[in-house]
Parts: structure tokens; sequence; C-alpha cells
């Protein structure tokens, strides 16, 4: 799927932007730090260490939806979510929710507990951006075409229990577009990203949500990236007298899936109620290596990403 | 000489007036008892609690949870839980469904029905209620108030008759959390947290307020 016609809005742009650039053809190497992922304790094995699906080795991060406290900890899914132990096991003693159970069967997921309100509601957004490329690769970015733009494609919606509203959740998914000078036109499916228990999803399945902001480069490229797209609101399950399996109070669900191998996400060191002491990924990423861990991260705060490049465990 | 009528009317009066005067006095001793010893915090210290913070509502079967949350007395799994009997499973259906029931044990075959009670800091899960102690219930949280106390009486999914809600409120220098019991007529059938909201995010907006048994503390 492409959108040409963006494309040539943004040529346009940029081709207006050319005077100003101080270099052509300058190397976009945004490595530099080694910046490894360990995603502990889960065994993660993967063979595929050859990037089909992401040869760019582009690292896209995703936004808090809200302004909240972490309400269910960081913690990782991947390879986890068919193989959970039953929650009276040993390994998880009552009383504790099993850490591996992606509701979306996603590789990573946290909770905030953002309070819904009585109307207006609270707004659940969407942000979606350029996290720097991989280490050891680097592009040289054509800037007469969109460096970098990103595009979200509104999934279906879905529910976690049957039809309790406070159980929806709706998937998003990351489309990132570029040209190399020596590779080409990149259009790449980054990965999903879900929403859980929102209502009055605002975009229809198969809508795309074009990024809304865009920023120059010092080498004279262009990036175009989401923030804070409005994606539906937070349910207020505050108002039931009971609850569904899925959930007892008003937050927010954020899991995603990463299409290359990996996701990751950024450790919080806010647990939470739920005990997810485990699965945590530890570090940071590309450029973004001094990010702080946070309990309560702002609406836009970064706190995962998708992409990589790995063979075990490791990430980067 | 006194006619019949009359002397039985008396008596019958003398007896309600005997039974109110008993039953206002048991109450006025209820509130003058004293709250039992203080369960210690987290750093082994006690302190004094007072009856306006356990929030007791003078209904014998919330108040013995209440006196139950707050360590009065031992607990005890058969008095507090009013298990709801649902079938158990021995496979996760897997996401986006839910879990329907709780484990089922070694030697139980899938479906057999198990009296439960549901749990959980936000997601909630069956487990079976003679395997839930009081650390289960608390969920780490060490309430510090009753903040609340709702009444329902009627039917609603999953649980079944709900009579009450009982929200405590666990306030540290950090904030409140909240915990919430979801009560039959006899006793406790969910647990939760309110996935971390404080105890005012956690209480419905949208009922009458004469259904407040114990207001909201604000």
């Amino acid at each position: 799927m492409r959108f040409p016609h963006r494309l040539s809005s943004v040529r346009a742009t940029i081709a207006l932007g050319l005077g100003c650039a101080s270099a052509v053809g300058i190397a976009m190497v945004a490595s530099g730090n080694s910046s490894h992922y360990s995603a502990g304790g889960a065994g993660y094995s993967d063979t595929d260490g050859q990037h089909s699906q992401n040869p760019g080795h582009v690292w896209t991060r995703i936004g808090a939806p809200v302004s909240a406290e972490v309400s269910s900890g960081a913690r990782f899914h991947d390879n986890c979510a068919r193989l959970a132990a039953h929650p009276t096991s040993a390994a998880y003693p009552a009383g504790h929710t099993d850490v591996c159970f992606g509701a979306n069967s996603g590789q990573y997921a946290i909770d905030q507990a953002a309070y819904a309100g009585n109307g207006p509601y609270t707004p659940i957004m969407l942000s979606i951006d350029w996290a720097g490329w991989a280490s050891g690769y680097t592009v040289q970015p054509d800037i007469t075409g969109p460096t970098i733009a990103y595009y979200v494609v509104a999934g279906p919606a879905g529910n976690y229990d049957g039809s309790s509203p406070g159980c929806a959740y709706k998937r998003f998914d990351v489309y990132v577009e570029y040209t190399d000078t020596s590779d080409g036109y990149h259009y790449e499916k980054m990965g999903s990203v879900y929403f859980g228990h929102g209502f009055n999803w605002v975009h229809s399945n198969g809508t795309t949500i074009y990024s809304n902001q865009s920023r120059w480069l010092p080498d004279g490229s262009l990036q175009w990236y989401l923030d804070s797209v409005t994606i539906g609101y937070v349910y207020p399950e505050h108002n039931n007298l009971t609850h569904p399996a899925c959930t007892s109070g008003d937050h927010v669900h954020t899991e995603w899936i990463s299409t290359h191998n990996f996701g990751s996400l950024y450790e919080l060191h806010g647990h939470g109620p739920d005990y997810y002491y485990s699965y945590h990924v530890h570090g940071s990423t590309g450029d973004y290596s001094v990010l702080t861990p946070y309990n309560s991260p702002g609406e836009g705060d970064w706190i995962g990403f998708l992409g990589g490049n790995t063979t075990t465990d490791a990430m980067w | 000489m006194i006619p019949r009528a009359p002397l039985l009317v008396l008596t019958i009066g003398a007896a309600i007036l005997g039974a109110l005067v008993v039953g206002i006095w048991t109450l006025v001793e209820r509130d003058k008892s004293e709250p039992g010893p203080e369960p210690p915090d987290a750093n082994g210290s006690t302190g004094p609690r007072s009856t306006s913070t356990t929030g007791k509502t003078g209904i014998p079967t919330v108040d013995e949870i209440i006196s139950s949350v707050f360590g009065d007395h031992a607990f005890e799994s058969g008095r507090f839980f009013e298990p709801v009997t649902v079938a158990c499973v021995t496979t996760r259906v897997g996401a986006p469904a839910p879990v329907e029931g709780p484990a089922c044990s070694p030697s139980q075959p899938e479906g057999s029905l198990v009296k439960s009670v549901q749990i959980g800091p936000c997601s909630v899960t069956w487990f079976p209620a003679d395997s839930i102690g009081l650390p289960e219930v608390l969920q780490g949280l060490r309430p510090t108030e009753t903040y609340a106390v709702l009444e329902v009486n009627r039917e609603l999914p999953v649980l079944g008759f709900v009579a009450y809600v009982v929200y405590f409120a666990d306030r540290t220098a950090d904030g409140a959390t909240t915990l919430v019991l979801t009560m039959g007529s006899q006793g406790v059938k969910q647990v939760n947290t309110a996935c971390g909201q404080p105890p005012e995010r956690s209480i419905p907006s949208n009922v009458d307020p004469k259904l407040w048994i114990l207001p909201p503390r604000n």
C-alpha cells in the first residue's frame, strides 16, 4: 500500500528546502552507541537474522497514549503468550496474574491508569516517530524525496471478553516510507500497536492516518511523524458495578508487535500492582540512550520501539 | 380488673419497646466497641486505628468483611467468600479470549465445577476460593480506611446476585490506591484493585446517592 499523493506533497516541500540544505548526500549515521537491549529471562530464540521485512534497520518509537501512572508494568510477552504457565503453577502462585499472557499476542505491553472522566472523556493518543537507524547501519537518505515518513492504518476493533464495553481494543498498523540513495525506495510495515479499554474509536477499519508533524534534520533530511493523534477515548470502567475479567478500573493497555524480528519495550520502573518484575527489557536504543525510566509517562513520552536486528535475545 | 384485649396490646407494645431498646443498645455498644489489634505494617510497626477509618456499616456481613480486611480477627476463607460455581479449565484459550474459569487441579477433568472467586489487580482471574488467603486478597495493599460502601442488591453479569461493593483506600505519602470487594449477601465474590486508580476514581459516578451505605469520604 502506497500513498503517492502524500509523497508528491512532501517532495514539493523538500524541493523548496533544497537550497537550505547545507550538504547533499550526507550519510545519516545515527548509530554511534552500542545501545543493546537484553530481554531478560524469556529465552527468546530466533533464527531469522536477516532483515527481509526491515532492510533499513529502522527503529520506530511509540509514545505513551495518555499521561498516567504505570498500573501494570512493562512486560515482555514474546514467545511466551502461548507457553504461559498456569496461574496456579509454582511459577505463578495464586494471586499473581500470568505475566506471559499477551492480550493481543504481542511482544511487549504496558498499562497506564488513565482516568476516563465522566465526559468529556480522556483521549487515547497515537504518537509514532522515527527513533534512529540500527547500530552499524548507515542510510544515505535521498533528500529529493521524503527522507522518512510514517503512516498508520487503523485496523479492526476487537474485544478481549466478547462484548464487554470495557474490554474493547483496536489495532493500528505502522508503516514507514523512505528512500535510500544506495538502496532505493522503501515502504515497510514496521509492526502493529494495540490500544485496549477504549471506546468511541475515531478511525474506522482501513483508514490511513497520516503524519501530522515534521522536522528538518541538520543533514537536510525531513522526517514526518505522528504526534498525539486522538484515536479513541478511555472507557469509564469505574461506572460499572461489576467488572469483566479483562479490567476492573479505568486504564489503557498498550501492546505492540514488531513485523521485523523484535519490538522492544523501554523499561519503566513502575511495576504497578501486577508484579511484573520479570521480562523487562533493559537499556536504550539508537540516539535515545539518555531516556530516563519513569513511573508516570506523560502523553507522547516514548515507551517502546518497533524494529531491531537480532538472532538472540539481544537487540539493537 | 383489666380487660384481656387491652392487656394483650400492652404486652405486645412492651415487647416491641423492649426489642427496640435492646437493638439501639446493641448498636451503641457496637460503635463503642474497641477495634481489634492493629496489624503490623510493612515496617512491622503498629498504630491506633479508629472506627471512623474502619467505617463499619451496621450490616453484620459487611462489617465482618471489613473487620477481616483490617485484621480484627483471623481470616477464614469460608466466612469471607461467597464463591461462584464455575467450570474449571485445563488450558488457556489464548488471546484475546478471556480466561473463563479457574485452573483444574491435576485430578479434575476439564469442566469440573469449582467454587471460585475472581481476584486480580486489574484483570481478574478465577481461583478456587479455598486457595485464597488474606495476603492474596490484599495484593500488597494495606488499607488505611473504608472509603465507601455501596448497596447494589441486584443480579449482575458473571457474579450473579451482588448485594454490596466495599471500597477501601490505602493512602501513603506516594498517593492512594484502592481495594474493591464485590459482595453477595454472604461474602465476597470478586476482589480487585481498580487497575491502580485511587478510590476517588474507582467509584461509580452514575448511581443514586441514596445507595451509598457509607458515602465516599472526601
